[in-house]
C-alpha cells in the first residue's frame, strides 16, 4: 500500500460520513426513563403538593376533604392551644410525640443494626452457594404481609402466648410485655432487620479479606481490626441500611397501633387517626409535612456522611 | 525446647503443612522446611506456583497455621504465637493498603496497634523517616487509590518497615507491576533494604528478581528445599534438572560415557576436554550446557541447521537441530557473522569444562 493510496481512502471517508446506528454506552435515551418520570410526578410530587396546600386550609364540615379559609391553625395547634377564653399556651404534647417517633425509630435503627452487622460478615464469609441461599432466607419476611407478621408478635407477647407460658413455665409472674412500647420496638426491629441486613452484606461481600490479614500483620488485635478495618469499609452499607429503617420506621403505624396497643401515642398512629376517627384532614395533613420535613432533615444528615465518604474515596455516593 | 545456639535472625525447623482437600486427600505444601536465616541477608524464596513458597512464608507471618516443625525469630519461638504478637512485617502481593486511609495514616497504622498516638511526635516522625525513604514524601494525605500501582507498593513497604520488623515479608510484591517498573523497583529494593538495614525473605517465582536482588536463593520444589545458595552457587551448580531449568537456560542432552568424551543419542560428539566431570564409560546420563557456552566456530564437534532465529539486542540466540531430534540453543554475541538464515549450517563448540552431568 502506497502513501497516496492512504491519502486518498482518508479524503473518501471525511466526504461521505459513514451512518452507525449504534448508541455509546453510558448515553441512553431520556425517553426510557420517561414512564417513570411521569409517575413519579403525577403520584408522588403532585400528591405532596395537595398534602401541604391542606396543610394551609380549614376543616370540611363533613369531616371528609377539606374546606376554605386559607389558615394557619392546623400550624399553630402542633405546639399551641387555645382555651375556651381564646388564650392561647404553649402546648408539648404533638413535640413529645415526635420526640417518642424519632427516639423510637433511632432505637430501632440501632437495634436493627446490632443484629445486622455480625449476621452480614457471616454471611459474606460463607462459601457463596451458602451465601446466595442465605441472602435469599434474609428475604423470606417480604413473602408474608407485615400485618400478618405484626399479628404473630400479639400473639406470641401477649398476657397467656407463648413467651409468657414459658416464663410461668419455669414458675417466674408474666410479663406484661404487651400492649407497650416494648412490643412496638420488638415488632419495628424485626420488621426492620432485612433492610438494615442487605445493603450492609452488599459492603460486606466487597470486603476485602486481605486487608484484615494485613491489620493482624501489623500488630491489631481481633476488636481492632472489626473497629478500625472492618466496619469503615461497610460504612456504606451501614449507611445505607440505616436510610432504608430509620425513615420508614420513624412514620411507622401498624406496630404502634396494634403492638403498642394504641395507648402510646407516635406521628403515624396520630397522622391516622385525623383522617379517620378524627375526620380533620388539614391537621392531619400539617402532621404528615411535619413528618415529611423532619425526614428530609434526617435524609439530609445520612447525605453529609455519604459526601464525606464520597470523599474518602469511596464509589458508591447514597445521595 | 532451647534454640538452637546460631546466629540467625530466622530460623525454620522441619517445618510441614498439610492441607485435607474437601475430599479427603490430604495435600503436603510443605515437606519439612529447614532455614537459617541471616541478619540483614536478601533473602529469596524461590519457585513455582504451589511449590509452597507463600505457605511458607505466611507461616512466618502467622497468616497460616503449620502442622508441624517450629519457627524461630532470634531467641524466641514464634510457631505458637498469633500473627500481631510477631515480630514479623508483610508486604502483601495486593498490597492490602486500607482504602478509607490516607497513606500516612496508613503507615502509622501498625505504630498506633503499639499504643502510640497517631498524633505524637514520634509516630509523625518516623511516617515522615518512612515516607522519604520510599521517595514518596509529598504523597502523604493521598488515598490509596489516587495513587499508581507501583506508589501503593511503595506505601505498602512503609507501612510494613515502620515497625522496624526483626524480618520483613515480601509476597511477590513485584508482581502487579510492569516489566520496567519491576525493573526499576528491584534496585529500589534492595537499596532500601540495605539503608532499613532490616532482613528481607522475599518471595518470588521469577529467577530474574531473584538472581538480581538476593545474597542467597533457597529453590523450593513441590514443599522441599531443592537447593539453598548464593545467585552464583545456583546458577554455576544446580544439583539437579529442576533447578538447571529453573534458574537460567539450559540445554539438556541425553548422553553415554567414551573413550574420549560422550557421545549424544542423536550422535554428536562431546569432547571430553568439555566436560565438568567425566562420564564413566557406556553409562547414559543427562548433561546440560547453558547457551552461552556454546560458541560459533568454523568447524565444531557440535553441528546442526538454524530452526529459530531470536535477536535480542544484546545477543543473538540461535536454535539448532541436530541429528536425531536433538535441538540445543546458542547465544552468540552480537558481532557473528555467520549464517542466520534458517535451514542454515552452523558449527558450535561447547566451552571448556561446560558441559555437566544433571541429575534428575
Amino acid at each position: 500500500m502506497n502513501r497516496s493510496h492512504v491519502g486518498s481512502t482518508i479524503e473518501e471517508h471525511a466526504a461521505r460520513p459513514r451512518h452507525i446506528s449504534w448508541r455509546r454506552p453510558g448515553t441512553a435515551s431520556p425517553w426510557l426513563a420517561a414512564p417513570a418520570i411521569i409517575i413519579g410526578v403525577l403520584f408522588v410530587g403532585v400528591p405532596i403538593v395537595i398534602v401541604i396546600v391542606y396543610s394551609f386550609m380549614s376543616r370540611a364540615p363533613g369531616g371528609t376533604g377539606v374546606a376554605w379559609p386559607v389558615t394557619f391553625e392546623n400550624w399553630q395547634r402542633l405546639l399551641f392551644e387555645e382555651d375556651f377564653d381564646g388564650n392561647r399556651f404553649f402546648n408539648p404534647q404533638y413535640l413529645i410525640v415526635l420526640w417518642r417517633s424519632v427516639w423510637t425509630a433511632a432505637l430501632t435503627t440501632a437495634l436493627t443494626l446490632v443484629l445486622a452487622v455480625p449476621a452480614a460478615v457471616w454471611i459474606a464469609t460463607r462459601p457463596p452457594r451458602l451465601r446466595s441461599l442465605l441472602v435469599l432466607a434474609a428475604t423470606i419476611p417480604f413473602w408474608t404481609n407485615t400485618l400478618i407478621r405484626t399479628y404473630a408478635w400479639m400473639i406470641l407477647l401477649n398476657d397467656q402466648g407463648i413467651v409468657n407460658a414459658a416464663i410461668q413455665a419455669f414458675g417466674l409472674d408474666p410479663l406484661a410485655l404487651y400492649p407497650s412500647l416494648f412490643a412496638t420496638v420488638i415488632g419495628l426491629v424485626y420488621v426492620f432487620v432485612p433492610f438494615m441486613l442487605l445493603p450492609i452484606y452488599t459492603s460486606a461481600a466487597k470486603f476485602d479479606f486481605r486487608l484484615a490479614e494485613a491489620a493482624y500483620d501489623l500488630g491489631a488485635t481481633r476488636l481492632r481490626v472489626v473497629t478500625r478495618v472492618l466496619l469503615p469499609s461497610l460504612r456504606p452499607g451501614i449507611l445505607a441500611g440505616c436510610v432504608l429503617v430509620f425513615v420508614p420506621a420513624l412514620g411507622a403505624f401498624i406496630q404502634p397501633m396494634l403492638l403498642g396497643g394504641a395507648k402510646v401515642d407516635f406521628i403515624g398512629t396520630i397522622i391516622q387517626r385525623q383522617f379517620k376517627e378524627s375526620q380533620n384532614w388539614p391537621f392531619g395533613a400539617a402532621i404528615s409535612v411535619a413528618l415529611l420535613a423532619l425526614t428530609l432533615i434526617a435524609l439530609l444528615i445520612f447525605a453529609v456522611g455519604s459526601r464525606r465518604l464520597a470523599a474518602q474515596g469511596e464509589k458508591a455516593r447514597l445521595l | 525446647m532451647n534454640p538452637v545456639t546460631s546466629d540467625a535472625v530466622l530460623s525454620v525447623r522441619t517445618l510441614t503443612k498439610e492441607f485435607t482437600n474437601p475430599e479427603g486427600t490430604v495435600f503436603t505444601a510443605l515437606g519439612g522446611v529447614d532455614l537459617e536465616i541471616m541478619p540483614g541477608e536478601f533473602f529469596i524464596l524461590l519457585g513455582p506456583s504451589g511449590c509452597g513458597k507463600t505457605t511458607l512464608l505466611r507461616s512466618i507471618a502467622g497468616l497460616e497455621q503449620p502442622t508441624g516443625g517450629e519457627i524461630w525469630l532470634g531467641e524466641e519461638r514464634i510457631d505458637e504465637l498469633p500473627p500481631f504478637k510477631r515480630k514479623v512485617n508483610t508486604v502483601f502481593q495486593a498490597y492490602a493498603l486500607f482504602p478509607h486511609l490516607t497513606v500516612r495514616e496508613n503507615i502509622s497504622f501498625g505504630l498506633e496497634m503499639e499504643g502510640k498516638s497517631p498524633r505524637s511526635a514520634e509516630v509523625q516522625t518516623r511516617v515522615s523517616e518512612m515516607l522519604e525513604l520510599v521517595g514518596l514524601g509529598e504523597f502523604g494525605k493521598r488515598k490509596p487509590h489516587q495513587l499508581s500501582g507501583g506508589q501503593q507498593q511503595r506505601v505498602a513497604l512503609a507501612r510494613a518497615l515502620a515497625k522496624r520488623p526483626s524480618v520483613l515479608l515480601l509476597d511477590e510484591p513485584l508482581s502487579a507491576l510492569d516489566l520496567k517498573l519491576r525493573r526499576e523497583m528491584r534496585a529500589e529494593l534492595k537499596r532500601i533494604q540495605v539503608d532499613a538495614g532490616i532482613t528481607f525473605v522475599f518471595v518470588t517465582h521469577d529467577q530474574e528478581e531473584a538472581m538480581s536482588m538476593g545474597d542467597r536463593i533457597a529453590v523450593l520444589n513441590k514443599g522441599t528445599i531443592a537447593q539453598l545458595g548464593s545467585p552464583r552457587e545456583l546458577y554455576g551448580s544446580p544439583v539437579n534438572r529442576f533447578v538447571a531449568e529453573f534458574i537460567g537456560e539450559m540445554n539438556f542432552l541425553t548422553a553415554t560415557g567414551n573413550a574420549d568424551g560422550a557421545m549424544t543419542a542423536g550422535g554428536t560428539h562431546l569432547p571430553a576436554a568439555a566436560m565438568i566431570e567425566p562420564i564413566p564409560e557406556g553409562e547414559s546420563v543427562t548433561v546440560g550446557v547453558r547457551p552461552e557456552h556454546l560458541r560459533a566456530v568454523d568447524r565444531g564437534p557440535i553441528n546442526g541447521r538454524i530452526v529459530a532465529v531470536q535477536f535480542l539486542g544484546t545477543d543473538v540466540r540461535l536454535c539448532l537441530r541436530l541429528g536425531g531430534d536433538e535441538e540445543v540453543w546458542a547465544r552468540v554475541s552480537l558481532d557473528y557473522e555467520g549464517p542466520t538464515a534458517l535451514g542454515s549450517e552452523v558449527s558450535l563448540a561447547p566451552t571448556e569444562r561446560s558441559v555437566r552431568v544433571v541429575r534428575p
